[in-house]
């Protein structure tokens, strides 16, 4: 069906094309800030004035923005101790929620909500069974380690090693992923006095001279003092039930201790995240301009590349061309004098005109101003007074691209003509007595055509220079973007910016690639086979 | 009077240094109406720079010496490139060129073409339809697919097809005379056969009458001229009716030239083609002698020395004084 319309065809193919450059595009932005030093890393050691736990919260935060982690929600009590099931699982606010034990009412941010309790008495009963450990986040024990030291705000002291432990009688250690279960066979024996267990579960308080440590059934050890004395041990409650209370009151206090607990993303799984967020045009959100979105940025510094970059392209193409095209035809001093200079022109890279400019127009004779894309003392909007200083800002930053790209579309051009004006189309156009004009729009057209797929091949080179100019006049545009988010190992604007200008020029890659095949009959010709 | 007539015509190329390079010197000859002179001679012995200056048509760094060209009496040299196009070209005097492939603008259609040449030479008093219907007409004599040639880009079409294109684009104005410059060397000897035939359609057809048919093969000038002038280094050298120049020539390089050609005419059979030795000499420098004297089999003493001249030898001209 398709194959009566050739031309449709072709589009169709080409953009299958262009589309998966454009995956590609995206597949090295993803893979390049995972190849080098670990941006979460680079960013965070720019983090200043930070205690420790605003640390960890901004480096999950980052990690999970920049699609490392995924998170999950649990429920951490005031101290850090996260409920549990007994197999160790998390327990969240969808399971309490489910069982209609409190509500989540809203989600402030990622990070913490409000919740409800809605049925007190029920969320304690079904709490009860649950055990609650500390995390064990970052403190391996080994065979030998003593557990001594600062666990979570607790100073624990003289602590049994583990072979202590192991040789007291009537207590069995076991392992399971780096924790240690005590189980308790015969305390009494153990310890030389009365311990009490209720419903079969098993708080035991270890200890050598008289400090306090705890082991509780299951996963991990908890120290909780004030519960459970040696000798006496545990008389009334369990600690189940103790740290089940903490928990509940913790609730009851804080409204918003809902955590997310980090978990780390497969690499696989991040690149679809990240290929599908930025398919349905999401870029990240800001390291540095957190939470700002990189979209929100981009599609503030967008509108000003676009002004600058567009006329000059624009304006530059159409002038530059015109220029060759006359020094082709009419040759002589015109072209002896523009010939040169638009070769010297060509040569110099847009920043160093753009330096030479604001040395002369704006640092020595104090023309224009040098940087900036509007005065500071205007607010951006449609008034006469931002169009007018913008203009003004405009005329430097334009002058420096413009005379670079128009002399190399213009030595171009005039190379073509010639070549053109030399061709044997030209020739017997003019045995046949064609009119002298007419002849002309033919070499101007025909020398255009590689013109045009020139211009689509130097767009990259020319949106890559022309953001240098930004740079340069600290105009408002992506480059300077660019170089803010460089600076300051901003990667999600990094990449965000650098898929931006990779769009840009795909798509006017494949605007010029659709249209040289309407200019082009030779082109057309191969398409449709004829 | 004669309908074209060409007086000790000299053509030079301006080098970029500022020497000259004398491409075409003291060629004369006339043709009446009707006439079809045939012109041959090897590469680079300046045909096309001598069809260049026929048509007045002398484009830097070409430029005119001494000599005139005259179309129906009127003088071509020293008249303005905008009276020459308006009222000589394609009027009066046409040209197919070699390589039609490139003589068409390959992003310009072929009606768009020939209607180009309509609208230069009588400004847009048609309409479209009816420029379309008269192009149709004419191209309808040359045999073709009409309909979809004149709206093919050249690049649709074949050789065969450009050329046939070409020839119906450059009689589109019904012209005196038509030079063809080598209109069949770069097609195979079937469509060859064709195209001269069509071009020969078209003179009985009275689209033109007088032809100048320029070529580097002898033999076939024999079928299609009936005189033919031999060219050598810029000058003519030998002139007479085809039979003549053919079967009998006199100058020495047209003897070489007949020689080096692999003919199937009757009496050439079994013949082995011989080569010329040496080479054309460079025309940058004032050549006093014979031209062809240092490859001249025939060359006397002062061959090199002395200034050759046309002479009338029987009823043909000859640029040799040792030849009878």
């Amino acid at each position: 069906m398709l194959k009566n319309y050739p031309t449709l065809l072709f589009i169709l193919q080409r953009s299958v094309w262009y589309f998966l450059t454009f995956l590609v595009a995206i597949t090295i932005n993803f893979f390049l800030p995972r190849f080098g030093a670990d941006p979460i890393d680079l960013i965070m050691s720019k983090q200043k004035g930070l205690n420790d736990q605003q640390a960890r919260d901004k480096e999950v935060s980052y990690m999970k923005e920049f699609g490392l982690v995924d998170l999950e929600k649990t429920i951490v009590t005031d101290n850090g101790a996260m409920l549990m099931t007994k197999d160790g699982a998390p327990i969240t606010f969808k399971q309490l929620n489910d069982k209609k034990l409190l509500t989540v009412n809203e989600q402030k941010s990622f990070w913490t909500a409000t919740i409800e309790i809605t049925d007190a008495a029920a969320l304690k009963s079904s709490i009860l069974p649950i055990l609650a450990t500390k995390t064990l986040d970052g403190f391996e024990m080994s065979d030998t380690s003593v557990w001594d030291g600062d666990l979570f705000g607790e100073t624990v002291k003289n602590a049994l090693t583990l072979e202590e432990l192991k040789s007291l009688k009537g207590i069995t250690v076991s392992m399971n992923n780096k924790v240690y279960s005590v189980k308790a066979n015969d305390l009494n024996s153990a310890f030389g006095g009365p311990v009490s267990t209720i419903e079969g579960k098993s708080p035991y308080v270890v200890s050598k001279n008289g400090d306090l440590k705890l082991f509780v059934n299951g996963e991990g050890h908890t120290p909780v003092p004030e519960a459970v004395t040696v000798g006496s041990a545990i008389a009334s409650a369990s600690v189940d039930v103790v740290i089940a209370d903490q928990v509940l009151n913790t609730i009851e206090k804080r409204n918003d201790i809902e955590r997310f607990e980090p978990i780390r993303t497969p690499l696989v799984k991040q690149y679809f995240k990240y290929l599908w967020m930025v398919l349905h045009g999401d870029l990240g959100t800001s390291f540095v301009k957190y939470p700002k979105k990189v979209n929100e940025i981009v599609a503030q510094a967008i509108p000003w590349t676009l002004a600058l970059q567009f006329p000059t392209i624009v304006i530059g193409w159409i002038v530059g061309n015109l220029l060759g095209a006359l020094a082709a035809y009419k040759r002589g001093l015109f072209d002896k004098v523009l010939f040169p200079c638009a070769l010297l022109m060509n040569s110099i890279p847009f920043f160093a005109v753009g330096m030479i400019l604001v040395y002369l127009f704006s640092e020595t004779f104090r023309f224009f101003p040098s940087s900036g894309g509007y005065a500071i003392d205007v607010i951006p909007g449609f008034t006469w007074a931002f169009i007018s200083s913008a203009a003004y800002f405009y005329v430097l930053p334009f002058f420096s691209i413009f005379p670079v790209f128009a002399s190399g579309q213009a030595t171009g051009m005039r190379t073509m003509g010639i070549y053109e004006l030399g061709t044997g189309y030209v020739k017997y156009a003019k045995t046949l007595g064609i009119k002298e004009n007419k002849i002309l729009l033919y070499i101007f057209r025909n020398a255009m055509l590689p013109q045009l797929t020139g211009l689509a091949l130097m767009l990259g080179v020319m949106i890559g220079g022309a953001l240098i100019t930004e740079m340069i006049f600290s105009y408002p545009g992506l480059g300077m973007a660019l170089l803010s988010a460089a600076q300051n190992n901003d990667y999600p604007l990094i990449q965000g910016a650098a898929l931006i200008v990779s769009v840009t020029v795909l798509i006017a890659n494949f605007t010029v690639d659709i249209l040289i095949g309407f200019f082009d009959p030779r082109v057309k010709a191969g398409r449709t086979g004829a | 009077m004669a309908l074209f007539e060409v007086k000790n015509l000299s053509l030079h190329y301006l080098t970029r240094f500022g020497s000259k390079v004398h491409a075409v010197s003291d060629v004369s000859f006339e043709l009446e109406e009707g006439e079809i002179l045939g012109i041959a001679g090897e590469s680079g012995c300046g045909k096309t720079t001598l069809v260049s200056g026929l048509m007045g048509l002398c484009i830097p760094p070409l430029y005119p010496s001494q000599g005139d060209v005259f179309v129906e009496g009127d003088p071509l040299m020293n008249r303005t490139p905008q009276d020459i196009r308006e009222n000589i070209l394609s009027r009066k005097v046409s040209m197919i060129p070699q390589g039609a492939f490139n003589a068409l603008n390959p992003t310009r259609r072929i009606k768009d073409l020939a209607m180009d040449v309509i609208v230069s030479h009588e400004g847009k008093k048609a309409k479209k339809k009816e420029m379309y219907e008269r192009i149709f007409k004419r191209f309808e004599l040359l045999g073709m697919d009409t309909a979809r040639v004149l709206n093919s880009y050249p690049v649709q079409l074949t050789a065969g097809e450009r050329q046939r294109s070409v020839i119906g684009i450059s009689t589109l104005l019904n012209p005196k005379m038509v030079i063809a410059d080598e209109p069949t060397s770069a097609l195979d000897v079937t469509t060859q056969k064709q195209v001269i035939g069509m071009i020969f359609d078209l003179l009985e057809k009275k689209v033109f009458s007088t032809m100048i048919f320029i070529t580097h093969e002898l033999p076939l000038l024999r079928h299609v001229a009936d005189r033919i002038c031999v060219m050598y280094a810029g000058e003519i050298v030998e002139m007479g009716t085809s039979e003549q120049l053919v079967f009998d020539p006199r100058h020495p390089y047209t003897k070489a030239l007949m020689s080096a050609m692999l003919s199937a005419e009757e009496g050439a059979r079994g013949k082995k083609p011989e080569a010329i030795e040496g080479a054309p000499p460079f025309l940058g420098n004032e050549i006093i002698g014979c031209r062809f004297a240092p490859r001249c089999k025939y060359a006397k003493e002062d061959c090199k020395t002395k200034k050759m001249e046309i002479r009338i030898v029987g009823d043909r001209q000859v640029r040799c004084d040792y030849a009878e």
